[in-house]
């Protein structure tokens, strides 16, 4: 939403991969290329893009870099940054920047790792050179069903104490569970309150062994069912639950609103009890499919947005859950970034003086007002009115 | 030129920062100029007038069940690895290319602020993997914090990354909060070590290529000491007293640790001058390592 009487600058159309560099393991290309064809211009090497955003069908490289973008592997594969080995920025005042590439590693300031994230305050990204890595040899996958939250929680807790890190470990509640049988039929077993969905890779020994110390630790802490897929058909399968999940919900209610905070993993249990309490209080549902290895929450808010005090009810409640991940050591964002939407609540996490400091991080490729003002930084002159317009949207 | 800088034993975040605020007149009243390398490292010489600064403080906070620490930046690397051993924990880092057998006592600031590469950088990553959040103070006075205490985290800029090995140019550290690990995750180290006994005098000197460039580097070092990782294309070597490092071979898209071999390209040094303007516009910090006013010099301008 541009502000200040912006223009929106489209990169969508920037969409040639520049070189592949496999004897290096790094791909050159434009920002508009898609998450997904990225991987598929190397697969045949037995490499690929590891960032992978639930929506990296349709989201394109530069937009992963703007938003640092997450997704399911972030637990062993890190977030979009590790993988990027240098970008073309061009600045608002017209110059082209190249920052890297280089080999990894580098000593030295990494101006790069500045710009992504940066959600565009920055200037634009048009080219990028991304790290490549190898598809692992072996996946093992496991569904597992708990009796309470907690039970969930105390398992993600102790899998990764045990020094297993898997590549994916998603948890879904109850309410998602209601969902996906109302919209697909999916079932499981009768008791479930969280599913927790659990990938570990790499060599074939070391996975399988991954899974059976999962296995081992899930059934000590009361796992009604394990489900280990024997196929990467039933791979596919035991995932409809997590992919499929946000689509699902749209039969609880016409309008859901998706929420990411973070807080530490210990604080789990706690923190879905608060979520839980704050939508009962607001009146209006709430369901959670989140990446708990590392206590990346995704409140999902089910509502009808045709009435005016629902809306009202569950803005105030996202509010309310962003300040308590805030509180419990947190973050107001894992992936999703701070836009507008949360532009406000920064001063939550940071005092006067972090907030300039960042406003000079901004300054180095930008001191003006060119490039996406009204976003991250809060309290950027002439900025009100877009706030109010951006609550006049969201209502 | 000795550091004035009151003893504070705090034994949390919370009263570091307190302290920092409470002596934060005398922090900038200091001397006009700071130098944060203490003098064992890369053999590097401090100007003329600059002051060590090397607060001490030992704030150590372990949240054990997120693996997460937060600790003073200026602990030595061997003291956090005892303290996180005892919930058996750990950073994932041997020093493994450093030629100084003391190198395990140098504060977590230094390996931080230089980003060496370490031998478990292959399986668990580098310093800008695992930090996710540091105090520190700017060259002009300003105390802030950047990051947050959980591994994911994208509200605001990654300031905490920028720095790691930017050698304090921008900003003096207080503490930092980093990715632990469990012991037992930590996977062999792939280093090999070539001859043991370092020539006297010789400078180590660290280089790391691309894949492609990798069998040339290693034939083109020789039999004196060496250490190198094969995963990430690392050699460190010493270099006779004999040899300039102008005879330091590159091979294009390399980086070369040695004096006036600029890590950075010509964009870069452009935004170097422009964080350096901003982050320490009086140029308070690591005087000689670059000169805004001639960028063309290269950064690190001498190591």
């Amino acid at each position: 939403m541009p502000a200040l009487g912006g223009v929106v600058i489209s990169t969508k159309r920037l969409t040639r991969i520049l070189e592949v560099d496999l004897v290096n393991r790094r791909l050159h290309a434009e920002a508009g290329v898609v998450n997904t064809h990225l991987t598929d211009a190397v697969r045949s090497a037995g490499l690929h893009f590891a960032p992978d955003p639930s929506s990296q069908s349709v989201a394109t490289l530069g937009g992963n870099i703007a938003e640092n973008s997450g997704g399911p592997h972030t637990l062993k594969y890190g977030v979009t940054a590790p993988h990027i080995l240098g970008v073309t920025l061009v600045t608002p005042d017209g110059e082209i920047r190249g920052l890297g590439p280089g080999p990894r590693g580098r000593p030295g300031p990494s101006f790069h790792h500045l710009v992504v994230g940066s959600e565009g305050l920055m200037g634009i990204v048009t080219e990028a050179w991304v790290r490549l890595v190898p598809v692992p040899e072996a996946v093992e996958t496991a569904l597992i069903a708990f009796p309470t939250i907690a039970d969930a929680s105390r398992t993600v807790s102790a899998i990764l104490a045990q020094g297993v890190v898997p590549a994916a470990l998603e948890m879904m509640d109850q309410n998602i569970l209601k969902a996906l049988e109302a919209a697909f039929g999916l079932k499981y077993p009768e008791g479930t309150a969280a599913l927790l969905l659990v990938e570990c890779d790499g060599q074939p020994d070391s996975a399988k062994q991954e899974i059976v110390a999962v296995q081992r630790i899930a059934e000590a802490h009361h796992a009604m069912e394990v489900r280990i897929a024997a196929d990467e058909a039933e791979r596919k399968k035991l995932w409809t639950a997590r992919k499929k999940g946000i689509g699902a919900m749209g039969r609880l209610a016409p309008t859901i609103v998706t929420h990411d905070g973070v807080i530490p993993p210990s604080q789990l249990p706690a923190m879905l009890e608060y979520v839980y309490a704050v939508a009962e209080e607001a009146g209006v549902g709430v369901a959670n499919l989140f990446h708990a290895g590392d206590g990346n929450l995704h409140p999902c808010f089910y509502f009808d947005d045709r009435d005016p005090k629902q809306v009202e009810a569950v803005v105030a409640a996202g509010e309310k859950i962003m300040r308590r991940c805030v509180e419990l050591g947190g973050s107001l964002t894992g992936e999703h970034g701070i836009g507008v939407e949360k532009l406000s609540m920064m001063k939550l996490m940071f005092s006067e003086d972090d907030l300039d400091v960042q406003r000079r991080c901004k300054a180095i490729f930008n001191d003006g007002t060119l490039c996406n003002p009204c976003k991250v930084l809060p309290d950027q002159k002439g900025c009100v009115e877009h706030m109010r317009r951006w609550r006049g949207v969201a209502t | 030129m000795s550091w004035a800088w009151p003893e504070v034993r705090a034994t949390s975040l919370e009263a570091v920062q307190d302290a920092i605020l409470a002596h934060r007149e005398l922090i900038l009243s200091q001397a006009p100029q700071r130098w944060v390398r203490p003098p064992h490292a890369w053999n590097h010489v401090a100007p003329d007038g600059a002051a060590w600064l090397r607060p001490s403080h030992d704030a150590f906070e372990l949240f054990a069940e997120d693996f997460i620490v937060q600790v003073s930046a200026w602990l030595p690397l061997a003291e956090v690895q005892a303290r996180l051993a005892e919930d058996g924990l750990t950073l994932p880092f041997v020093p493994e290319f450093e030629p100084d057998p003391e190198a395990m006592h140098w504060p977590l600031a230094e390996w931080v602020g230089a980003a060496l590469p370490h031998g478990l950088e292959a399986a668990h990553g580098s310093w800008r993997e695992w930090i996710l959040g540091t105090t520190g103070v700017t060259g002009d006075g300003v105390i802030f914090r950047s990051g947050s205490r959980v591994a994911k985290n994208v509200a605001g800029f990654d300031l905490h990354t920028f720095l790691v090995g930017s050698e304090h140019s921008f900003a003096v550290p207080w503490s930092y909060t980093l990715r632990v690990v469990a012991r037992s995750a930590v996977r062999p180290s792939p280093v090999e070590h070539g001859p043991q006994v370092p020539e006297p005098g010789a400078r180590p000197r660290l280089q790391r290529v691309l894949p492609e460039h990798w069998e040339a580097l290693v034939r083109s070092r020789g039999d004196h000491w060496w250490r190198r990782d094969p995963l990430t294309h690392t050699l460190c070597w010493l270099v006779a007293p004999d040899v300039p490092d102008t005879e330091v071979k590159s091979f294009g898209d390399d980086w070369i640790y040695a004096p006036g071999s600029s890590l950075l390209g010509p964009d870069e040094l452009w935004a170097m001058s422009r964080a350096k303007s901003l982050f320490d516009p009086e140029l308070k910090l690591q005087p000689g390592l670059f000169d805004p006013n001639n960028p063309e010099l290269g950064w690190p301008h001498t190591i």
